[in-house]
C-alpha cells in the first residue's frame, strides 16, 4: 500500500476527494487529527481536482503544510499534481531517474 | 494580517520558469569547481566510506525545493502552529489534558529538543561535506528544519513550564540523568558518522521508520488525551519530516541502482541503525501508547507491528528487494520484545519513581482489561509485581544494573526465556556488557569508536554519579524531590475524575 | 567491580554493592537477599556457570567469579 497522511481539516478532505476521482480503490480512514489516504500499489492526486473541491487555488507547497506523512515513493510532485507509487517494477541498476517533472509517468 | 500566501507573485509565475527550472538554478547553478584546492581536499574520498557513485551532480531531490519556496511553505507551518500553542495558552488547554499524559510529556519534551538540535548539526556536517549539490542543498534545509523542531520543542517547554513544575531541568537531565543517556548516545553516535551513513541513520532508519511511531501515531494518542498543542507540534515536525524520508529514499535508491557493490554497504547501515534507533526510540516511545495514554488508541504492539514493521520494513523491501536488500539483521529480535517492552520498562520506572521527575503510577482496573486484552502475556509478566504493589508492598529499587556498554539502556529484557544479555566480554583488558545480540554486532563492527565509552555503572562506581539519593536529584537537575513519586500516593494528582480505588497506598 | 545477580522470577539483574572475588559465598548470600528484597520467607541459593556456590566460606574469587560476573540466584523458600 502506499498512503499519505494529512493533517485533519478541510485541505484533507478535498485531497481525499480528488484520490477517489483518479484512483478509485482509495481508502480513506480518519483518526484523531488525521486523514489517512491510501491505495494499492499507486496513488495519484491532481492539484486542479483538488481546487475544484476546495474551492479555491491549491497547490503541492499547500500539500506540503498538511502532509504527516508519506508511505511510498514520491515520483512527482509538481505544478499539476503529486504521485506516490513503489518502484519495484522498475528498478534496474543504471537506469537514468528522473523523478517526477515529467508529463509522462513512464510505465505502469 | 499579512497578505495571504497565495496572493503574492511567485517567482516561477513572474518569470514564467517551472518548479524544475528554478530548482536547477538556486541549486545546482550555484555550485562550483574549485580552483584553489582540488576538488578531494574539499569532499574527502574517505568521508563515503567507499560508497560508489560516478556523478553526483545527477542526484536529484524529489521534492525539488529552493529557498523562497521553503521560506513560503514553512512560514505557513509556523504560523499554523504558534496559533495553536497561542490558543492553547489563552485557553488553558494544559488543564484539559490527563494528568498522566502530561506527567509523560514532562519525560518527552525534556528530551525531544536536545535530539532535534543534534540532528540540526549532523546535517550542517552533511551539507558541508556532501558531494552532491543536491544532497548539500537538501541538508541545509533539513538543519533548518532540525533547528525549527528544537526552537519549537523549547517552546512547548515554556508553554508547559508557565503552569506544571517537571519541564525546566532539561539541560541537566539530558546531560546527567540515566535515562536520558541512551538516546543521547544513539544521537551522538550519528552526529560522528559520515555523510552518507547519518542519512542512512537519520533520514531512512530515524525519520522513515522511527518517526512513524511517534510522530505520526503517537500524536493520536496524545490528541485522544486532549494534549492537542503537543500532536500538532508532532505533526508539523512530521511534516518537515516528509522532505528527510525523500532524500533518504532518494539517497537509497541512487546508490542501489549506480552500483550493486553499495549493496552490502547500505544493508550494513540498515542492519546497524535500526537496531541502534530501536533500542531507544522504540522503548521510548512504548510507554506512551501503553500507560501514559489514560485515554488508549492503539497498542505500542499495533503501532510498531502496522507503522515499523508493516510501512516501513515492508516498505522499503518491497522497493529495494529486488536490488537485493534484506530485512534488518536483527527485525526478529525487535519482533520477539514487542510484547514486553513497555511493560518491563513501566516496571524499571515505576521500582525508580524516587529518581525521577515526572510521575508514575499503577495501572487501574480498567487500564489493566485492556493490557491484558492486547498482551495476553501480562499476567504471567507483571501480574504479580502489581499485586504486590496493590497490596502495598515496597517494590522500589534504586540500584544498580546492568548497562549495556553499546546503547547505554540498562539490560531490562534478559530473562531465561528470552536470554538476551551478552557477556562479560573482554576487549583490551576491560570487561563489557551488551544487552542483546544486536549491540554486541555493533560494538564488535566498529570496536574503537565505542571502547572508551563508561555507562552509567562505570561512572557511579567511580563515584562520578552521586550515590545517595538526594545529592543524585541534584546532580541530575531535578530541583523539587516531590516531582518523582507515584501520581496516586497519599491522594495526591490533581484528581481529572479519576477515583483512587486501585488502593495505592 | 561490578558484580551483578539474576534472581530467578525477577527482572532485571541487580548490582550487588560492595561485593567482590574476596566475598564470601555467605556475605554474598546476604547482599542478594538484601538487594532483592530481604524477608524472612526466602533465602537465595546462587550458582555461577552452572556450579552451585555451596560452600559458604569460600571466597567469590574461588568460583571464578571476578569483575562484571552475573551469579544465579534461585530463592529457596
Amino acid at each position: 500500500m502506499v498512503r499519505l497522511e494529512l493533517m485533519a481539516g478541510e485541505q484533507a478532505d478535498a485531497v481525499a476527494a480528488a484520490a477517489r476521482k483518479l484512483t478509485p480503490l482509495v481508502e480513506v480512514e480518519a483518526l484523531p487529527g488525521l486523514v489517512s489516504i491510501s491505495a494499492p500499489g499507486r496513488l495519484t492526486v491532481s492539484c486542479s481536482d483538488v481546487s475544484e473541491e476546495l474551492g479555491e487555488p491549491w497547490d503541492t507547497r499547500q500539500l506540503q503544510v498538511i502532509l504527516a506523512n508519506y508511505t511510498g515513493f514520491i515520483t512527482k510532485m509538481n505544478e499539476e499534481g503529486v504521485e506516490l507509487r513503489w518502484m519495484e517494477d522498475q528498478a534496474r541498476v543504471g537506469e537514468s531517474k528522473e523523478l517526477g517533472g515529467k508529463a509522462g509517468h513512464g510505465a505502469g | 494580517m499579512a497578505q495571504a500566501d497565495t496572493d503574492r507573485p511567485s517567482v516561477r509565475e513572474a518569470t514564467q520558469q517551472t518548479i524544475q527550472e528554478q530548482y536547477k538554478e538556486f541549486t545546482r547553478d550555484l555550485t562550483w569547481e574549485p580552483t584553489y584546492v582540488a576538488r578531494e581536499d574539499m569532499y574527502p574520498p574517505e568521508h563515503a566510506e567507499g560508497v560508489y557513485f560516478k556523478d553526483w551532480d545527477k542526484f536529484d531531490d524529489p521534492f525539488r525545493l529552493y529557498y523562497k519556496d521553503y521560506v513560503r511553505v514553512q512560514e505557513k507551518k509556523e504560523q499554523g502552529l504558534h496559533m495553536v500553542f497561542d490558543h492553547a495558552a489563552r485557553y488553558d488547554f494544559l488543564s484539559r489534558v490527563e494528568e498522566t499524559w502530561l506527567e509523560g510529556m514532562k519525560l518527552f519534551a525534556c528530551g525531544q529538543g536536545q535530539t532535534e538540535y543534534e540532528t540540526c548539526k549532523d546535517h550542517m556536517a552533511i551539507a558541508r561535506y556532501s558531494p552532491a549539490p543536491a544532497l548539500r542543498a537538501a541538508a541545509l534545509y533539513q538543519s533548518i528544519d532540525e533547528l525549527r523542531h528544537a526552537q519549537n520543542y523549547a517552546h512547548y517547554l515554556r508553554y508547559a513550564n508557565r503552569k506544571l513544575p517537571g519541564f525546566s531541568g532539561w539541560a541537566t537531565l539530558f546531560q546527567n540523568h540515566w535515562l536520558y543517556q541512551g538516546i543521547r548516545d544513539a544521537f551522538e553516535d550519528l552526529l560522528t558518522a559520515n555523510p552518507f551513513e547519518a542519512i542512512i541513520g537519520a533520514n531512512v532508519v530515524l525519520e522513515i521508520g522511527f518517526t512513524n511511531l511517534n510522530f505520526v501515531a503517537l500524536p493520536t494518542v496524545g490528541a485522544a488525551n486532549y494534549e492537542h498543542a503537543w500532536a500538532q507540534l508532532q505533526l508539523t515536525t512530521q511534516s518537515d519530516e516528509t522532505r528527510h524520508m525523500a532524500i533518504g529514499q532518494a539517497m537509497m535508491r541512487t546508490l542501489l541502482e549506480a552500483d550493486e557493490r553499495n549493496l552490502p554497504i547500505l544493508q550494513d547501515w540498515l542492519d546497524k541503525w535500526t537496531w541502534r534507533l530501536y533500542r531507544v526510540d522504540a522503548l521510548g516511545g512504548s510507554i506512551f501508547f501503553d500507560y501514559f495514554a489514560k485515554n488508549k488508541v492503539m497498542s505500542y504492539k499495533e503501532a510498531f507491528q502496522k507503522y515499523f514493521v508493516d510501512d516501513f520494513i515492508g516498505g522499503l523491501l518491497n522497493d529495494l528487494g529486488p536490488h537485493g536488500l534484506k530485512e534488518p539483521r536483527f527485525l526478529q529480535d525487535m519482533l520477539d520484545e514487542m510484547d514486553v517492552t513497555s511493560h518491563l520498562v513501566w516496571k524499571y520506572l515505576y521500582q525508580r519513581k524516587k529518581m525521577l521527575w515526572f510521575k508514575t503510577f499503577q495501572p487501574d482496573e480498567e487500564d489493566i482489561v485492556w493490557l491484558k486484552e492486547k498482551y495476553p502475556g501480562w499476567q504471567e509478566l507483571v501480574g504479580d509485581f502489581w499485586d504486590d504493589v496493590r497490596a502495598g508492598k515496597d517494590v522500589d529499587n534504586l540500584g544498580l544494573v546492568p548497562v549495556c556498554h553499546l546503547c547505554h539502556v540498562a539490560c531490562i529484557f534478559h530473562s531465561p526465556d528470552r536470554p538476551t544479555l551478552r557477556g562479560p566480554i573482554e576487549y583490551d583488558g576491560r570487561q563489557y556488557w551488551f544487552c542483546s545480540p544486536g549491540c554486541q554486532w555493533i560494538f564488535e563492527r566498529e570496536p574503537q569508536k565505542y571502547l572508551q565509552d563508561k555507562t552509567i555503572v562505570d561512572l557511579a562506581l567511580e563515584g562520578k554519579v552521586p550515590a545517595d539519593l538526594d545529592e543524585f536529584l541534584k546532580f541530575s537537575g531535578i530541583t523539587d524531590p516531590s516531582l518523582g513519586g507515584d501520581l496516586y500516593a497519599n491522594g495526591s494528582g490533581n484528581g481529572s475524575g479519576r477515583s483512587n480505588g486501585s488502593g495505592a497506598p | 567491580m561490578a558484580i551483578y545477580a539474576f534472581l530467578e522470577g525477577e527482572l532485571p539483574p541487580r548490582h550487588l554493592p560492595e561485593v567482590d572475588g574476596d566475598t564470601t559465598v555467605e556475605r554474598a548470600q546476604e547482599v542478594v537477599h538484601e538487594v532483592f528484597g530481604a524477608d524472612s520467607s526466602w533465602r537465595a541459593v546462587l550458582s555461577f556457570n552452572g556450579v552451585d556456590l555451596a560452600d559458604p566460606n569460600a571466597l567469590l574469587s574461588q568460583y571464578g567469579i571476578s569483575s562484571e560476573a552475573l551469579i544465579n540466584a534461585r530463592p529457596e523458600r
